[in-house]
């Protein structure tokens, strides 16, 4: 499962096409094999369980 | 005016100095003539002081990185694009083995750049489709398309004034709500980064 979704399954308000970047939620992913990873995170509700700010 | 051999006196240049059409007369230090050969056709004379006379031939200076294939960009994450392939690379600006994502600036190669960024997405039913430029890993630029409803390409341009070790990067964004493929040619040439030298 992408970061994204793991994100929605956490927040179902959240639809697969909103901007998530107007609601806050800056998703990136270098290409160095680290994958995606939370860039910055502004979201009105706080970081799902087991999820941070940053690479791993 | 005579053109021969001068007397060797103190502050005369022989006319030996000089062995072809087109060499130049330059300094390698005070009171120091020397030849500079000269350049190769349709290159021009450029200040560097690495240079023993301070000066040099150059020609056309700059990257096109290129790829083959596609890359899929996860939905809502802004992704770098690595490139795997180079269409010329006049002074190793990028590597197609380690960090393929960056175009570095080298040493002796600061000045102004002319970045363009291009990329093409196979099929967008929904949301937008984003190109930005990055500068050492930060967003600089921003080209935006909104909203898609078929395949299309979206480019970006920006003179940016980098200085040796900089890096510049291509990132894309999608919120189609899925996966979209980048298209990096399809008998012609579809995604791209150039970097050309513009000057110190």
């Amino acid at each position: 499962m992408e970061l994204w979704e793991k994100i929605i399954e956490a927040y179902p308000e959240i639809n697969p096409t909103d901007n998530f970047n107007k609601l806050g939620i800056y998703l990136k992913d270098d290409s160095d094999g680290q994958g995606a990873f939370i860039a910055k995170w502004e979201y009105s509700k706080p970081l799902p369980d087991g999820m941070k700010v940053g690479k791993n | 005016m005579t053109t021969g051999r001068l007397p060797s006196v103190e502050g005369g240049i022989q006319p030996t100095i000089v062995d072809a059409k087109g060499d130049i007369i330059a300094a390698s230090a005070a009171d120091t003539p020397a030849r500079l050969a000269v350049g190769s056709n349709n290159t021009v004379l450029t200040a560097d002081s690495g240079e023993a006379t301070g000066l040099k031939w150059e020609g056309f200076v700059g990257v096109k990185c290129t790829g083959t294939g596609t890359v899929s960009i996860a939905n809502n994450t802004l992704t770098a694009v690595n490139f795997a392939a180079e269409e010329y690379d006049t002074n190793s600006f990028h590597s197609t083995v380690t960090n393929t994502s960056r175009i570095t600036i080298p040493t002796g190669k600061g000045g102004y750049y002319r970045i363009n960024a291009m990329g093409r997405m196979a099929s967008l039913t929904a949301g937008f489709f984003s190109i930005k430029i990055a500068k050492n890993g930060t967003d600089i630029s921003n080209s935006l398309t909104d909203p898609y409803n078929s395949s299309g390409s979206n480019q970006i341009t920006d003179v940016l004034n980098l200085a040796a070790a900089d890096y510049i990067e291509m990132k894309v964004f999608q919120n189609s709500g899925g996966a979209q493929n980048l298209s990096y040619e399809g008998g012609e040439l579809y995604t791209y980064l150039i970097a050309e030298y513009l000057g110190a």
